[in-house]
């Protein structure tokens, strides 16, 4: 078992399937859905082969010591740029493990989805959409900074063409807006990880074995962990590297006040360009934060806490607000975001093990719920061409599985005991209670004004009188669309009820790496 | 009796599986299947809760307990799926199970011609299962589970007919009052968690017991307590019991969050009489008598509670004087009386509220279903203008308001009787006995003020009875001859609880009364009464006591048969005088009445207005202008002041850093995105 590279399979499997797409025929768009739905979902297969050999090897520690059975699993390090350092170093963790299946869960989802609404270059549109899957799972899974940061690149590319080509009428606009809010951040990112090499020699994140070219022996090197746990670097550097780190990340959490860029992209984008958006990249703020800035610079963290939590707290009001003056769904969707993406940086900057299982919970939990609610807004987009909110209003008596379906996905925003939404919320409050009280509190205040919104959607969008005869002979969810909605319900209804398993696999590392910072 | 406690987890179950079957196959199936279903699986919870309680009784134990499964563990935060039965949940089990049973049989015929029937029964089976588990719940938070969950089936059902958008309306102020209330709960169980390393009740309440001092540190109460380690345990604990008091205001409707609930009223009949009458409402009682040994360590908590019930009851009972809504009468009522609970609360008296949770579940799912009899007859008229005289064509539903009515109104012996008096009697011994040896005079304004309610009740009641009932008809012509009787099981229903209404008073005697046929000490095992715990307590002499409480039993029930009277002689004989009245002298009294006291304007005013607004202006002042438009606008300045930046930058100063940092990403941003511009 141990010779099979799960890791970088489940890399490139959707990054050859879109070099092997190129040579579909473009007019045979029958055949390129089939095959893209094809690829993704032998990724989701392969993943779930990673969590079942990701498990076997935690399970071998199961009374051994905290660092056996949190830390990286499943190592691939490959030689890549040897002169420079860099290497093709791969990993798996409690942290990262539940975004990747999120990734691999959600994709031939979104697939699925825009099965119909994407007529135009569809051969184009696969090819994009598995680059960036093999992107997203990339920068989940490196343990290099080069390879971390050439992952986030690929991520933006295909991304940032989603909105531009399959996007609305203002798509150009938002795009560039996307693609300039990211790379500005991205810039940085890339200074700040120069200097991290020009200052320690290395850009591996964490212990690794290379062979002695002399000896030709093996040899533990140090990663970057653990040269600046015993070096620690100046504590104004500190703040300027984790400043820099901070902006990319926060950019795409998205963080008050950089969150602009998001409205504006969400209700540009197609219906797979949001969900996909809102599903997994905005995590990649969140995951960074978790995986480099916090744990490389502990000092610039405590620096920069009060700000970073201040910030989500003004962000998780602010978003809600804004959320309920909003008139075009998708915008009040993106605004949500805002707000409860600001709960998952809480749950990070407390640094204790309920912050952060339930930061990573609820990024999962949001990449669930909201995910879902922009596929449903596509569903009736598909059918209604339009996006106000007043062009709706009493859809549950014409489509009521559909109702049905946007309810359960409202209440899960909205983080109602039972359902996903509730069990990270809850303790990252809980954590956050304990180190910083008044935080919590103000965070609190989101679960009344994330009901007024929601809710307040849920009523024009659904119920009352039905006024508009154009939205009478609305047809009810399909086959294929229910086909890739119930795995979401069920996966929030599992998470919400019995998040054990869930728990399980992200505590350990959790454990670890709060450990090591609070030490 | 054996009893295995695993069955407990099938109390809530049941409902839950009526909830999947009548919602996935319900409308396929037909309407039998959906009442068979919808009612066979809460009764059956019915009959697995009343074997507990045998169980409960015959055994030594204080509690049966279940654990389904591990929910939440984190580090040192744990808590399961378990459930708890004790004397406390036995009552309320009963209660939500044989009440809530009653009332689905009902249903079957009230909601017969709907075209949601097995929707209906769906969320009524829903309901019941949520609302057992906020009883039955081992810990804050399964409880939380369930309080969220009827919240949730109290909007399904308020707006159930969603066709009208004023229904969802009233659905989601419901919803967004509640979960103003969640808040406060939610920070008290994030202090309990902090101050007691549990969210269990046997834990919390384990740590009570432990404390001995209030006014040592919390720390020394428990090691791990962050950094409040040095405030004292009794500020926290009136902390932690004003959070959840602020959490109970919300699901029981007190002042200020009480508006939801007469709105709340657009839902079905039956509805009204399970959910905001007979068991949800009731929760935040709940929750102060499960938690009772808490709230007593505060003091402040309790004149608090004592303060809002008192003020809650006499507004709600000064408003439901005037409406003309038969179902808002009941809801005004259903307010004034959870305020007459929390009173008894504030007093000290847990098993008084309790009892007359108990009672008022009777006497008021009565009367929901009576009106809704009514209502049923009168083919969806609520109007009491439009009606009058029904008594000749609704002879069994009289008698049915008339039980209602006597029981609320606390005439002797009727089940209210009992509960009423143990309540006002807590209040008298407090106001001019004094718990302590001292009277205060707030005591004695609580006592007045719920003395007064007491009376404006049975005005209030009997006005409902006589402007429904009697006197000449105003009914529609076109509806005069269709006016009947229910049919089906809902005569049924309403037997058993008239029953229930007229004997339930039984279940608990107070002490004084012990001479009355049929009860005696070994019933009163349920709840225990205040006489008797004062007298185990304070050991306090029982004849004194006995000379105080007759004192108050006389002056309640005198102020109650005045109510009556006084009701009985303006809306009958005098009706002329009345008429005087509401239109001269007391015009503008009625109209602040008959207008609730202008409170949905004043929050429409103070609050949703404001925030709304606010909302609007921050999104075109903030995110439009100064985020989006600072690249465009305030870049010169930017520029201007860099040489300023370069200075600050080695302060050593956090702000000036993430100015630093984000003036260099603005203008970086504002570069590109003028280029952009200028390109589109």
């Amino acid at each position: 078992m141990e010779s099979v590279n799960i890791l970088s399979i489940l890399v490139f499997t959707p990054i050859v399937g879109a070099a092997l797409l190129a040579f579909f025929k473009p007019k045979n768009t029958a055949q390129v859905r089939h095959a893209a739905l094809a690829i993704s979902s032998l990724t989701f297969l392969l993943s779930l082969g990673m969590l079942w050999m990701y498990s076997t090897a935690m399970g071998q520690h199961e009374d051994g010591d905290l660092a056996a059975r949190g830390s990286m699993q499943l190592v691939e390090f490959g030689e890549w740029l040897p002169s420079l350092g860099v290497h093709f170093h791969l990993g798996v963790d409690g942290i990262s493990i539940l975004l990747v299946l999120l990734t691999t869960l959600l994709s031939p989802l979104i697939l699925l989805s825009s099965w119909k609404a994407i007529g135009d270059r569809v051969k184009e549109f696969q090819i994009a959409f598995l680059l960036l899957e093999g992107g997203m799972i990339g920068v989940f899974l490196a343990l290099d900074l080069v390879v971390f940061y050439v992952f986030w690149e690929v991520m933006l590319v295909p991304m940032y063409l989603l909105v531009g080509i399959w996007g609305g009428e203002r798509r150009i606009y938002a795009a560039m807006k996307f693609f300039i809010y990211t790379m500005v951040g991205s810039l940085l990112m890339l200074l700040a990880m120069l200097y991290l090499w020009w200052h320690t020699g290395t850009v591996q994140l964490i212990e690794h074995g290379i062979v002695n070219p002399e000896t030709g022996l093996l040899e533990m090197m140090p990663g970057l962990l653990e040269v600046l746990r015993t070096n620690p670097l100046e504590p104004t550097t500190q703040v300027w590297l984790f400043a820099a780190f901070a902006l990319s990340f926060a950019i795409k959490v998205p963080i008050f006040p950089l969150h602009t860029w998001l409205p504006d992209a969400h209700v540009e984008a197609p219906t797979a360009g949001s969900v996909v958006l809102a599903g997994v990249l905005l995590k990649m703020g969140t995951y960074g934060f978790i995986r480099l800035a916090i744990p490389l610079f502990p000092h610039g963290t405590e620096v920069f806490t009060p700000w970073m939590l201040g910030l989500s707290v003004v962000g998780i009001v602010f978003g809600a607000c804004m959320a309920l003056v909003q008139t075009d769904v998708k915008k009040l969707i993106a605004y949500s975001s805002v707000s409860h993406m600001g709960f998952v940086v809480i749950g990070l900057f407390v640094i204790n093990d309920l912050g952060w299982v339930g930061g990573i919970i609820q990024m999962v939990s949001h990449g669930l719920s909201t995910g879902m609610l922009f596929l449903l807004i596509g569903i009736v987009y598909e059918r209604r061409h339009t996006r106000e909110i007043s062009h709706f209003g009493g859809l549950a008596q014409v489509i009521p599985v559909f109702s049905v379906m946007f309810i359960i996905a409202t209440l899960s925003s909205i983080g109602l005991p039972g359902l996903n939404g509730f069990v990270g919320e809850f303790m990252i409050l809980l954590g956050a209670f304990r180190e910083h009280q008044w935080i919590a509190i103000g965070a609190s205040s989101g679960v009344v004004l994330g009901a007024v919104y929601m809710l307040t959607l849920a009523k024009r969008f659904l119920f009352g009188p039905l006024v508009h005869e154009e939205n009478r002979n609305l047809a009810d969810l399909s086959p294929r669309e229910l086909c890739y909605l119930v795995p979401i319900v069920v996966m929030m209804f599992w998470i919400g009820l019995y998040p054990k398993p869930f728990v399980e696999l992200i505590e350990p590392s959790v454990q670890l790496y709060v450990d090591t910072i609070n030490k | 009796m054996d009893f295995n406690p695993s069955l407990l987890a099938l109390i809530p179950i049941l409902p839950l599986i009526g909830f999947v079957l009548n919602g996935c196959f319900g409308n396929r199936m037909g309407r039998q299947f959906v009442s068979i279903v919808g009612c066979a699986l809460p009764i059956t919870s019915f009959v697995i809760a009343f074997r507990a309680f045998q169980a409960l009784r015959g055994s030594e134990s204080e509690a049966i307990r279940h654990t389904l499964f591990e929910w939440i563990h984190v580090g040192s935060f744990q808590v399961d799926m378990a459930f708890t039965f004790d004397g406390l949940s036995a009552v309320m089990c009963l209660v939500v199970t044989g009440i809530g049973s009653l009332i689905h049989l009902y249903s079957t015929g009230y909601m017969r011609g709907d075209k949601s029937y097995a929707r209906f029964f769906a969320y009524l089976n829903l309901f019941t299962a949520f609302m057992l588990m906020l009883v039955l719940g081992d810990n804050l938070l399964v409880l939380f589970v369930g309080w969220e969950g009827v919240g949730l089936c109290s909007y399904l059902l308020i707006g159930f007919w969603h066709e009208d958008a004023a229904n969802c309306d009233a659905g989601r102020k419901a919803f967004i009052f509640n979960r103003v209330g969640d808040l406060g709960f939610l920070i008290g169980v994030f202090l309990i968690f902090t101050l007691f390393g549990s969210v269990n009740f046997a834990e919390i309440l384990v740590g009570v017991e432990s404390i001995s001092d209030v006014t040592a540190p919390a720390s020394s109460l428990n090691s791990a307590m962050p950094m409040w380690g040095t405030v004292a345990i009794g500020t926290l604990i009136t902390a932690i019991t004003l959070c959840l008091f602020v959490g109970a205001t919300g699901k029981s409707a007190q002042i200020p969050l009480f508006p939801w609930l007469p709105d709340a009223m657009a839902g079905p009949t039956p509805v009204s009489a399970l959910i905001h009458a007979a068991t949800m409402v009731t929760s935040g009682v709940y929750l102060c008598c499960r938690l009772m040994p808490l709230f007593s360590l505060s003091p402040q908590t309790l004149g608090v509670i004592a303060a809002i019930g008192a003020c809650t009851a006499l507004l709600a009972a000064l408003i439901a004087l005037s409406q003309t809504d038969i179902k808002k009468v009941l809801a005004y009522s259903t307010v004034s009386q959870l305020g007459y609970m929390f009173f008894a609360i504030g007093m000290g008296a847990y098993s008084a509220a309790l009892f007359h949770v108990v009672t008022h579940a009777f006497f008021k799912a009565l009367l929901f279903l009576g009106s809704g009899s009514v209502i049923h007859a009168m083919h969806h008229e609520q109007d009491m203008r439009k009606m009058g005289g029904l008594r000749r064509q609704l002879p069994f539903t009289h008698l049915i308001f008339i039980i209602g009515t006597l029981a609320i109104a606390g005439v002797p012996f009727f089940s209210g009787f009992f509960s009423k008096d143990e309540i006002l009697f807590s209040g008298f011994f407090a106001a001019f006995h004094g718990h302590d040896g001292h009277v205060h005079f707030q005591d004695q304004l609580f006592w007045g003020m719920a003395t007064l309610t007491a009376g404006l009740t049975a005005f209030y009641m009997l006005r409902m009875v006589a402007l429904t009932f009697w006197g000449k008809s105003n009914v529609d012509d076109k509806l005069v001859d269709h006016v009947h009787e229910p049919g089906g099981w809902m005569p049924f229903s309403l037997a058993v609880l008239a029953v229930l209404s007229v004997f339930g008073g039984i279940l608990n005697v107070p002490e004084l009364l012990h001479w009355l046929p049929f009860v005696g000490e070994e019933r009163t095992f349920l709840l225990g009464n205040f006489t008797g715990l004062h007298h185990a307590h304070t050991g306090i002499d029982l004849d004194a006591l006995h000379k105080l409480e007759w004192t108050s039993l006389i002056i309640s029930v005198g102020v109650g048969a005045t109510g009556l009277a006084a009701a009985w002689y303006l809306y009958g004989p005098g009706r002329a005088l009345l008429d005087g009245f509401v239109n001269g002298a007391g015009k503008k009294l009625v109209r602040i009445s008959e207008n609730k006291f202008y409170i949905d304007e004043v929050y429409q005013i103070l609050i949703v207005t404001p925030f709304q607004f606010a909302s609007y202006v921050m999104f075109i002042l903030i995110d439009r202008f100064l985020i989006d438009g600072v690249m465009v606008g305030g870049s010169a300045l930017v520029v201007r002041s860099f040489g300023e930046f370069f200075r600050r930058m080695q302060s050593g100063f956090v702000p000036a850093y993430l100015l630093t940092f984000g003036c260099g990403a603005l203008v970086l941003l504002f570069i590109m995105m003028s280029l952009l511009n200028g390109a589109g």
